[in-house]
């Protein structure tokens, strides 16, 4: 019997919505592999030092408008913040039927996901603490990018729910391949194969393998788009789930939808 | 001078028969319909001047007593000229880009309303698939995104600025919940408060300094922001215009085509593009869960906004045949001058331009509008507005909370719709005079009145025309024709009807009815054609469903429960008429009047009078009674006499001065101490010399003593003094005529009150001759010497009351 891809699940929740979002799937994953989830919620270390100046000021987006940096009113929203967070946590898990556990840390917001993520082979993190509504697609925010470069265990950045189909960038990292099968085999689902290729038949003739590489692991495959990589996330679509290597030499922030970086 | 004795009426001065003979036909159904009305000539010719005078205020007032055929009438004659008018133009309310408050009001040609109507809904629904395609399109999608892209690059591109500047000088950027923050760093973490107090004082004046510089670019950096993105909305917008420009360009083309000859529509529709290309939105499907940021945003209640193009189509005039002519029969404000109605949306009262609903005034607008003016009167703020809208010469449809101030809703002030229509209003002659005396706009807006005349001469031609009406009726309600003898039936009793045998009834109404009903009782017995029996039975019975009271009051009296002596001879008692009318029934009933007389100073009181039971007609009668004593007997005297006078048994009121003469026939009777004939009845008013003058309901004061007597027996003796003048009234019942033909009752026609007391009293009345003496025996001799008597005995008494008050006021 193939090991269960995950053991254990990190889920990084700031009560913004792609974090809402990144909590939903993380249990839903917790649910079909029986891995429990732990939430953690850090206030921002550099926040809570700040407010303690007495000469630094926050400047509204919505006013322009300079103001001294309320402790009380910043360490109140922050409270909000996780607050609403467990509740996202709580109603995912209600949901799904999976179990977990909520912690508040205080620190640098990477490096208390990295800490609390030790031990986990998955954490779950939103694209962008605030994404931009006018566009199509929001730049990595710093936390994610600073995790998915760091991090020891796999790394799902959630950039829209994902609802779409399931893709794997297949550039020769076997793990890659065996956590789309292990997640397409559960989910029923077909894995659409992208390989970046300068070569277009050497890049194909990758691919088929692939194709051949998944189904000989039990699931569906297709052979779905073969190009330069730059060209490739043209052609996925935003409700779409990407698995591909951490070390892929992909830009992520060219990326429309979310993304599974495994290591 | 001798005085006649008025001899009793003739048959045929009782009763002008209609004779079938001088009829020139068999029935009615040899009769062509009536296209005119009869007896309304005055009124037909006000109608025709009014509806050829088009000039500002000759608004008409139809007035006269219901059922004289007013409406139908002037709905004849208005129709008649309406059909030769010109078709007026259509209304329609549309929406005002400018100021959504007052919708615009368009005129069209008529029978182009409905069309453009639908024409607008194609344009929308047109819209409503090319445009969506339009902006789905890759061309649109693709530029879109390309401006995106600039304004987030932009924006980034500036923030980036001020973040690496930042990072340069050791201050880090940091987005907290309430916004964005500057802060000294290390490391890349902020430093604490003690790690900066740590620092030496330079550098701490240094991050201070920088910090403050920084926040100052942040600031105008966000201030900026609004700026870029109001940029990047009007390139955008620019870019929806060309894409909406090209979708609805052949559209508009194709509508400016058709209303090429109307300025107002041609401007309407430019108006129309400009807003679908301010609001595109409006018409493309909502897509809030899968939302798609490349099209343009629909903005809330999108289904509710695309309702501003529509055509509310207030006046549709396509189907007439000429001017309009409405008849209004619930003139209410709202229904008269129109209504703006409202929807509930989300416990909100909402309201649009295509809520407007027109009223009577819209519809009639370019032709005549009938109402009737005691409805109209009746509605609150109707009049009001009408008269508003006839002055302004313009409908402006508020509600009646609006036009008082009352409300403060937000609501929409349709723009008015000028008014060119000619009213009509039907009523009574009372409602015309009062508004008349009352209204000084009156005169103003209803400078035409159509008088309608309740009677007209009975001639020959009014007797046609009767005649003719009957006919029509018939047809027209598939009743049975008339033969002569039930048309000459139905003129007797229009005679009847107007109490004047020289006179028909116009009042169509009731006939209408008497020939409806003749015709049922002609069925009842298969009768082919309707005779004067049928109508006779008809008038029979709808005398029989109505006289339960006049039995009752016949009832008491022959059973003695009210004392109505018809045999004796009584001093100072007389036999009056009067009538009692409940509802459109009338009948006479006898009442006993009595005077008692005494020594007093003159007065004669009506005890009527003295309890309020007595009208100031009434009373005014017995002044005139007490003004003929003093004219007669007072010459020499002062009247040393003082008279009661009362309506035995009457617990109602009384009123007019019908008795006036009974009653000084029974004062005259107690002052000669001369017994009245109670066998005789007595109506008619007097005035101060003693003449006898007309007076109303003779006809069913005659018939009310007669059915008394014809109850006890008819003696020969008995009968009823009526005033000469009233003879030509006289239209009695068939039995009572009969019973005077035969000597068993009488009618007397009385010029004078002398007259009547010698045929009351079987004694002369006497002539004054040329010493101012009366004829002993006379009537007026025993009245003369009565008062003279009473004269004396007052003086007697006086004196004695003069001498007495000498000594004691000498006290001697």
């Amino acid at each position: 019997m193939t090991p269960p891809p995950f053991r254990r699940i990190l889920v990084a929740v700031d009560a913004s919505p792609l974090s809402q979002a990144a909590t939903d799937l993380a249990c839903r994953l917790s649910k079909r592999w029986q891995a429990p989830v732990d939430a953690v919620f850090v206030e921002d270390i550099n926040i809570v030092r700040l407010v303690a100046h007495p000469f630094v000021h926050t400047i509204s987006l919505a006013a322009a408008r300079r103001q001294s940096a309320d402790d009380t009113l910043i360490g109140k929203a922050l409270e909000l913040q996780a607050i609403a967070a467990r509740r996202a946590l709580d109603a995912a898990l209600a949901t799904t039927g999976g179990h977990g556990t909520f912690t508040v840390r205080r620190g640098r917001v990477e490096a208390e996901v990295l800490e609390a993520g030790q031990g986990c082979d998955l954490l779950c993190l939103g694209w962008s603490g605030r994404p931009d509504s006018r566009a199509r697609r929001s730049r990595l925010g710093s936390v994610a990018r600073a995790v998915s470069r760091s991090a020891a265990a796999s790394v799902l950045l959630l950039q829209n729910p994902v609802t779409g189909p399931l893709f794997l960038w297949w550039d020769g990292f076997p793990p890659a391949l065996e956590m789309a099968a292990a997640l397409a085999a559960r989910e029923g689902a077909t894995v659409q194969v992208v390989v970046p290729a300068h070569d277009r038949i050497d890049g194909t003739r990758r691919g088929v393998e692939a194709v051949s590489a998944l189904q000989e692991l039990g699931v569906t495959a297709a052979l779905h788009a073969v190009g330069r990589p730059a060209a490739l996330p043209g052609t996925l679509p935003a409700d779409a789930l990407l698995l591909l290597s951490a070390e892929a030499e992909i830009v992520l922030d060219d990326l429309p939808c979310s993304a599974l970086l495994v290591r | 001078m001798t005085q006649t004795l008025p001899q009793p009426l003739a048959p045929h001065q009782l009763y002008r028969v209609c004779d079938p003979d001088s009829l020139s036909f068999t029935t009615t159904a040899e009769l062509a319909d009536s296209d005119a009305p009869i007896g309304q000539d005055r009124a037909v010719e006000a109608i025709r001047f009014a509806i050829g005078m088009r000039h500002r205020g000759f608004n008409l007032f139809a007035l006269g007593p219901e059922g004289t055929g007013r409406r139908s009438l002037v709905m004849q004659y208005l129709t008649q000229a309406a059909a030769r008018q010109p078709v007026p133009d259509d209304w329609v309310y549309v929406h005002d880009f400018g100021d959504g408050h007052r919708p615009r009001v368009l005129r069209l040609p008529a029978g182009r309303a409905q069309p453009f109507k639908k024409d607008m809904e194609w344009l929308v629904e047109e819209l409503a698939a090319a445009l969506p395609a339009g902006f789905e399109a890759e061309e649109y999608r693709a530029k879109k995104q390309v401006l995106e892209q600039e304004f987030k690059e932009r924006q980034e591109e500036a923030f980036g600025t001020v973040g690496t500047e930042a990072s340069e000088k050791g201050v880090a950027l940091i987005r907290t919940p309430v916004g964005l923050a500057l802060a000294p760093t290390r490391d890349g973490e902020v430093l604490s408060p003690d790690e900066f107090k740590q620092l030496p004082e330079e550098e701490q004046a240094r991050f201070k300094a920088e910090m403050e510089a920084l926040q100052e670019k942040l600031e105008t950096t966000i201030k900026q922001v609004p700026y870029w993105e109001r940029e990047a909305r009007s390139k955008l917008r620019e870019l929806e215009q060309e894409v909406v420009a090209f979708a609805i360009s052949h559209l508009m083309d194709e509508l400016k085509d058709r209303y090429a000859d109307l300025p107002e529509v041609l401007e309407y529709l430019e108006a129309v593009a400009e807003d679908i290309a301010d609001n595109v939105g409006d018409f493309l499907e909502s897509d809030d869960e899968d939302e798609d940021h490349s099209k343009p945003r629909r903005r809330p209640g999108g289904e509710g906004a695309i309702r501003r193009y529509r055509v509310n189509v207030l006046v549709n005039n396509a189907d007439q045949g000429g001017a309009p002519v409405i008849y209004e029969d619930h003139p209410t404000q709202p229904n008269l001058i129109g209504r703006v109605e409202h929807f509930a949306h989300y416990g909100t009262l909402i309201t649009d331009f295509n809520l407007i609903k027109g009223g009577s005034l819209h519809r009639a607008n370019g032709g005549y509008l009938v109402l009737d003016a005691h409805k109209l009167l009746m509605n609150p703020f109707a009049w009001e507005d009408l008269k508003r809208a006839l002055k302004a010469r313009e409908v402006r449809i508020e509600s009646p909370g609006q036009s008082t101030g009352l409300m403060s809703t937000v609501s929409i002030e349709p723009q008015p719709i000028p008014l060119d229509v000619k009213v009509v209003l039907i009523g009574d002659p009372m409602l015309y005079y009062l508004l008349s005396h009352h209204d000084p706009e009156f005169a103003e807006l209803f400078k035409v009145s159509a008088d309608f005349d309740w009677r007209m001469d009975r001639d020959e031609t009014a007797v046609m025309g009767l005649a003719r009406s009957v006919a029509t009726l018939t047809r027209k309600e598939g009743l049975r024709p008339l033969d002569r003898s039930g048309v000459a039936r139905v003129v007797e009793h229009a005679s009847r009807q107007v109490e004047d045998s020289e006179k028909l009834s116009t009042h169509m109404a009731s006939l209408a009815d008497l020939v409806r009903e003749s015709d049922y009782w002609a069925g009842r017995t298969g009768a082919a054609v309707v005779t004067a029996a049928h109508v006779q039975q008809a008038i029979d019975a709808s005398t029989y469903r109505q006289d339960r009271v006049r039995e009752h009051v016949q009832e008491e009296i022959r059973r003695g429960i009210v004392h109505i002596d018809t045999e004796s001879a009584v001093v100072g008692q007389i036999n009056g008429l009067a009538v009692l009318e409940l509802g459109r029934f009338s009948f006479g009933r006898p009442s006993r009047i009595t005077a008692r007389v005494a020594l007093g100073k003159g007065d004669v009181v009506d005890i009527e009078r003295e309890v309020d039971l007595g009208g100031p007609l009434h009373g005014k009668g017995v002044l005139i009674l007490t003004s003929f004593l003093a004219g007669r007997f007072g010459q020499n005297w002062p009247l040393s006499l003082e008279a009661r006078l009362v309506f035995e048994q009457s617990y109602g009121g009384v009123d007019g001065d019908s008795a006036s003469s009974t009653e000084l026939y029974a004062l005259l009777s107690a002052l000669a101490d001369l017994p009245i004939r109670q066998s005789l009845a007595v109506t008619g008013s007097v005035d101060q010399n003693g003449t006898v003058q007309a007076i109303g309901g003779v006809n069913e004061k005659i018939e009310g003593f007669f059915d008394l007597c014809a109850a006890r027996g008819l003696t020969g003796s008995q009968g009823v003094l009526i005033p000469a003048t009233n003879v030509a009234h006289l239209m009695l019942r068939h039995d009572v005529v009969e019973a005077c033909r035969q000597g068993r009752f009488a009618v007397y026609p009385v010029h004078t009150v002398d007259q009547g007391i010698e045929l009351l009293t079987g004694t002369p009345a006497g002539q004054r001759d040329e010493r101012g003496e009366y004829p002993a025996g006379s009537v007026n001799r025993r009245v003369q010497a009565r008062l003279a008597t009473f004269h004396r005995r007052l003086d007697l008494a006086q004196s004695g009351a003069l001498s007495g008050g000498r000594e004691t006021r000498g006290g001697r």
